[in-house]
């Protein structure tokens, strides 16, 4: 057992079950979410360390050789992921302790939370396409009891709709594992990728890859199957919205890497250059379209969810170096922004009972934290250097004109136009203005000022990433170079480090 | 009989979604339940439909083509998980029901 690689998967898990028992305890719950929280976190940094200096990690379930066993494999851009992972989740579940309410919290919230988180660390560590279907299914799961947890009608009305489309997802996930299993005879990733390479009849492959395409540009609401989102990242309450727009679409965006990136690289120029990059251009375009004519925070920011997931795209479309390093990085940044954003509408909501903008006004004057909390993260989400929007984006758009894609460029350009209108209009018309909202609202009395402190540690976060902004970078570049020359990867996984008889590697 | 299996597979897909897309809460569940029938069934039509290997049970000295028996592991997982869905679908659905009732 090669620990640092199992552990992000091992402490959510253990968490969750520890959770699920004592719900009635809060100081049960607070203290174990607080050591996995901060569990999470030290063994993620510790994986990403020891990738970044030994190169790609593997371990080996039950000590089975790689193509016949299960395999956990840990790449750069796995081990980041698994990174954002632990804070997104610190974030979200230090707002949940004063956001949830005690019914929910009775009904197994943070367990299912921590179901959730071991899921997704899951997603980014399996090694293999069929354990990345049962990893798929432990995060929806989780996320299809915490979108209806509280049973209240939204939610169940979009959690119903939501639960449709990623079941028949899941069932074309498996014709897809089923499909590539006949021709291929595996479905270990490493493996896969060397018989892509060395298949015979390309076209067939293409078309499974396009099976995969449509499953995960589903999981992470790409264009056109993007209408599921805004529905079920509203209905939950704040903080499982936050983590599903900080984790949940980044899972499927990460899927697309993996698979495009290392599996399925064999032809380029059309499974990424003809059909990712207008799938990309129609999602961030149609996403930041539809969140320009909402009037409610919470939808506005899950459109704004749909346009970003565009930019990752671009990313992988244009699969240069530079690209894909700027689309990862885009991906970490979504990921804190969004999650803070979103922590920011939970807070105005308790602040004046409402997240509709047309009942909100005078904010700037009640609250400065707020504003001023609410001002970097919508200008850090439109791109307005030097707040760490910008860097991703400016590597997208060099990337789109060193492959020749002006095209792209102008849709990323305008979108990001665009998603400046939109925050300026929540600016505009929550925090100008000196209408005073009424407060008669059965939430108005929780601990608002927790919350402040809790979104002030998002924000922290955001700004963060913009001092670091030149490690991060050096960061996905080395997960791009990997992506892009996935021999490392292969070897790592079927060959050295293989695990010898009686000892523990 | 490969033919006969994708007929099946097309037929359990194409009705699937027929009722998936149709009014009525009971049409769309035996419709999400068709479709993940449909996966499973081109799960099973991906070991061998045609006679001939034999299960993969080793004996001594034996050299026969053997079946492949990862696809069957693959069918049980899904099934498994696909069961958690439909209970967690019917509880689901029966709560809906009683908000439109």
């Amino acid at each position: 057992m090669n620990w640092p690689v199992s552990l992000p998967l091992l402490i959510p898990f253990a968490a969750g079950l520890l959770l699920l028992m004592k719900r009635e305890n809060l100081l049960w719950q607070r203290s174990v979410v607080l050591s996995a929280s901060l569990g999470m976190l030290l063994s993620s940094a510790l994986l990403l360390r020891r990738v970044l200096t030994e190169g790609v990690a593997a371990t080996y379930l039950g000590n089975w050789p790689a193509p016949f066993g299960i395999v956990l494999a840990a790449d750069a851009l796995g081990a980041l992921m698994t990174c954002l992972t632990a804070v997104v989740g610190l974030t979200c579940a230090a707002f949940a302790f004063f956001d949830i309410d005690e019914a929910r919290r009775r009904g197994g919230f943070f367990a299912l939370f921590y179901f959730l988180l071991f899921g997704v660390n899951g997603a980014f560590l399996t090694g293999d396409l069929f354990n990345l279907f049962v990893f798929y299914e432990v995060v929806l799961m989780a996320s299809y009891a915490l979108t209806v947890l509280g049973n209240e009608t939204a939610q169940v009305k979009h959690g119903f709709t939501y639960f449709s489309i990623n079941f028949v997802g899941s069932a074309l996930f498996l014709v897809g594992a089923g499909l590539l299993f006949a021709q291929l005879g595996t479905l270990n990733m490493a493996h896969l990728a060397q018989r892509v390479m060395a298949a015979e009849n390309k076209g067939l492959i293409t078309v499974v890859a396009s099976i995969f395409l449509v499953v995960f540009s589903l999981k992470s609401a790409a264009f056109p199957i993007f209408n599921w989102l805004p529905g079920a990242y509203s209905a939950p309450p704040t903080a499982v919205s936050a983590l599903f727009a900080g984790l949940l679409t980044k899972v499927g965006v990460y899927s697309l890497y993996r698979v495009f990136g290392t599996v399925f690289a064999h032809d380029v120029a059309f499974t990424h250059g003809a059909v990712l990059a207008p799938l990309a251009a129609c999602t961030m375009l149609f996403g930041v379209w539809g969140a320009m004519v909402q009037y409610d925070i919470k939808y506005i920011l899950a459109f704004h969810s749909i346009s970003q997931v565009g930019y990752m795209l671009m990313g992988l479309a244009l699969f240069s170096p530079l690209a894909l390093a700027a689309g990862i990085f885009h991906m970490v940044h979504h990921s804190l922004v969004k999650s803070s954003l979103f922590l920011l509408g939970g807070a105005i909501e308790h602040k004046d009972g409402s997240q509709d903008l047309k009942k909100l006004g005078g904010l700037a004057l009640r609250s400065t934290s707020l504003s001023l909390f609410f001002m970097v993260s919508a200008l850090s989400l439109a791109g307005i250097p030097p707040l760490s929007g910008f860097f991703g984006k400016y590597g997208l758009v060099v990337g789109a004109f060193e492959g020749g894609n002006g095209w792209l460029v102008a849709a990323a350009l305008a979108t990001s136009l665009f998603t400046l209108y939109s925050m300026i209009k929540i600016w505009r018309l929550a925090f100008w203005g000196d209408k005073t909202p009424p407060r008669a609202d059965s939430k108005a009395d929780r601990p608002v000022r927790a919350l402040l402190a809790v979104c002030g540690l998002s924000v922290l976060l955001v700004l963060g990433l913009t001092f670091f902004a030149n490690p991060l970078m050096a960061i996905s570049k080395k997960a791009a170079d990997q992506l892009k020359n996935p021999q490392n990867y292969i070897d790592a996984v079927l060959q050295s480090g293989r695990p010898v008889k009686g000892v523990t590697p | 009989m490969n033919f006969l299996a994708a007929a099946g597979v097309a037929f359990l897909f194409g009705f699937g979604f027929y009722l998936l897309l149709n009014p009525g809460l009971i049409n769309r569940i035996l419709g999400l339940f068709l479709i993940s029938h449909g996966a499973n069934f081109v799960l099973i039509c991906m070991a061998q439909l045609e006679k001939g290997p034999l299960p993969p049970l080793l004996q001594k000295g034996a050299d026969a083509v053997l079946a492949n028996p990862l696809p069957q592991a693959l069918i049980l997982t899904a099934l498994v998980i696909g069961f958690a869905l439909g209970a967690f679908l019917w509880a689901l659905a029966l709560r809906l029901g009683k908000e439109s009732a």
